[in-house]
């Protein structure tokens, strides 16, 4: 299985390119329950808050502010649920527009973003449970990614392709991780963009692609980690110019791992973000 | 009938010609001080709600802004200004690129034209 459900970045599932002004901040909390199979259950609080430093920089720090999982176990026969319960690891990211293309009431933007996951969470609260059941990884991370959006008033597009390279913790390293997403909003409501209207309803459908490498301890090969996950993310999103609401399912349509019977079941997210402001930025 | 005005006005302000007789001519300068007035300005590249409220605060930074709304539908932001406030269209656009967008065209009027996007 793959080695964490990690569920959602500073879009719906991803980030995207969309512009965000100097001195804006978004606070995002976004709960994340994912189900696997064989009693396997993911429930994950994230927090993320995207900055904007400046016209063209953003700061995104997302973090896994509490982590449960559970997992049914035999023991003496019998099926106990174990729990892993703690917080998780914080990734630090770098985005800076690079291309930028603008009409009225549209956009498209390129911004490439680099990333440090900081092991700031809790690797080993449950030592009955394997380390990809731990709230946290205990790993360093860099990531580099591209990211575009193409914005009109009627529909969004979003992609991203990037790789994220894990360096051993305490002893344990967690695969390489290579993402592709692609994200298409349509807006339902209204059906015409006119003044004075208080938000927009989207339908979203967005698609995630993980490809993990294998997991090893001590340098040798983990049995059962690693593996490809393929989402396709159907959801509503209502978006006001100071806040939003969204809820999207996370639902497998392919998936294979190395050894490892524990398939993704499906997941569902809860998306909430708050747009602020300060004076402050570069 | 407001919102026919108004898409005049962005449909002018985007073609850079003047069309709504209530809109004084003035051009677009550093030096484009205002006293007690109203702009109208083309923003591109805001598509979505959510774009809109970091634009508005940005606007609302600018000394003597008493207020900004934005029609997302014709990319058309209205400031008003405390009277005897000076404001440069250098300010206007300043505040445009730090919000991240493009500036376009802007106009400087007497006259009041409806509020567009909200900012909450």
């Amino acid at each position: 299985m793959l080695a964490a459900p990690s569920p959602a970045r500073a879009q719906l599932t991803f980030p995207g390119a969309s512009p965000i002004s100097a001195g804006n901040v978004i606070v995002m909390a976004q709960p994340t329950m994912v189900e696997q199979t064989g009693g396997f259950q993911s429930t994950i609080g994230q927090g993320v808050l995207v900055y904007g430093a400046s016209s063209n920089l953003a700061l995104i720090t997302e973090s896994n502010l509490l982590v449960w999982n559970l997992a049914d176990a035999m023991s003496n026969g019998r099926t106990v649920r174990l729990a892993a319960v703690g917080t998780g690891d914080t990734l630090q990211e770098f985005r800076y527009t690079v291309f930028q293309r603008d009409g009225i009431g549209s956009t498209f933007r390129i911004a490439p973003l680099i990333g440090v996951t900081f092991p700031t969470g809790m690797d080993n609260v449950n030592a009955q449970l394997p380390h990809d059941l731990q709230p946290a990884t205990g790993n360093w991370a860099v990531r580099g990614a591209v990211t575009s959006s193409w914005q009109t008033l009627y529909w969004n597009a979003e992609a991203e392709i990037g790789y994220d390279n894990r360096f051993p913790g305490t002893d344990y390293e967690f695969g390489n991780q290579f993402v592709a997403d692609a994200a298409f909003h349509y807006v339902l409501w209204p059906r015409q963009v006119k003044p004075g209207i208080p938000g927009e309803l989207f339908a979203s459908l967005e698609t995630n692609f993980y490809s993990d490498t294998i997991n090893r301890l001590h340098g040798q090969s983990v049995p059962g980690t690693g593996g490809q996950l393929w989402l396709i993310d159907p959801g509503l999103d209502w978006s006001t110019p100071r806040y939003g609401v969204a809820l999207t399912a996370l639902l497998p349509v392919a998936q294979t791992s190395y050894g490892n019977g524990r398939r993704y079941a499906f997941g569902l997210l809860l998306h909430l973000r708050l747009s602020l402001y300060t004076p402050y930025h570069w | 009938m407001f919102s026919s005005v108004r898409r005049l006005v962005a449909v002018a302000l985007s073609c850079g010609t003047v069309l709504h007789p209530g809109m004084s001519a003035i051009a677009a300068g550093p030096d484009n001080a205002t006293g007690g007035r109203e702009a109208l300005v083309i923003v591109k590249g805001v598509a979505t709600p959510f774009s809109v409220f970091g634009l508005l605060s940005r606007f609302r930074q600018i000394p003597g802004v008493t207020g900004a709304t934005f029609d997302l539908s014709q990319g058309l932001a209205d400031l008003t200004f405390k009277p005897g406030a000076v404001v440069s269209d250098h300010d206007i656009r300043e505040a445009i690129r730090n919000a991240s967008y493009t500036p376009g065209p802007i106009r400087w009027q007497n006259g009041t034209v409806q509020a567009g996007h909200p900012a909450n």
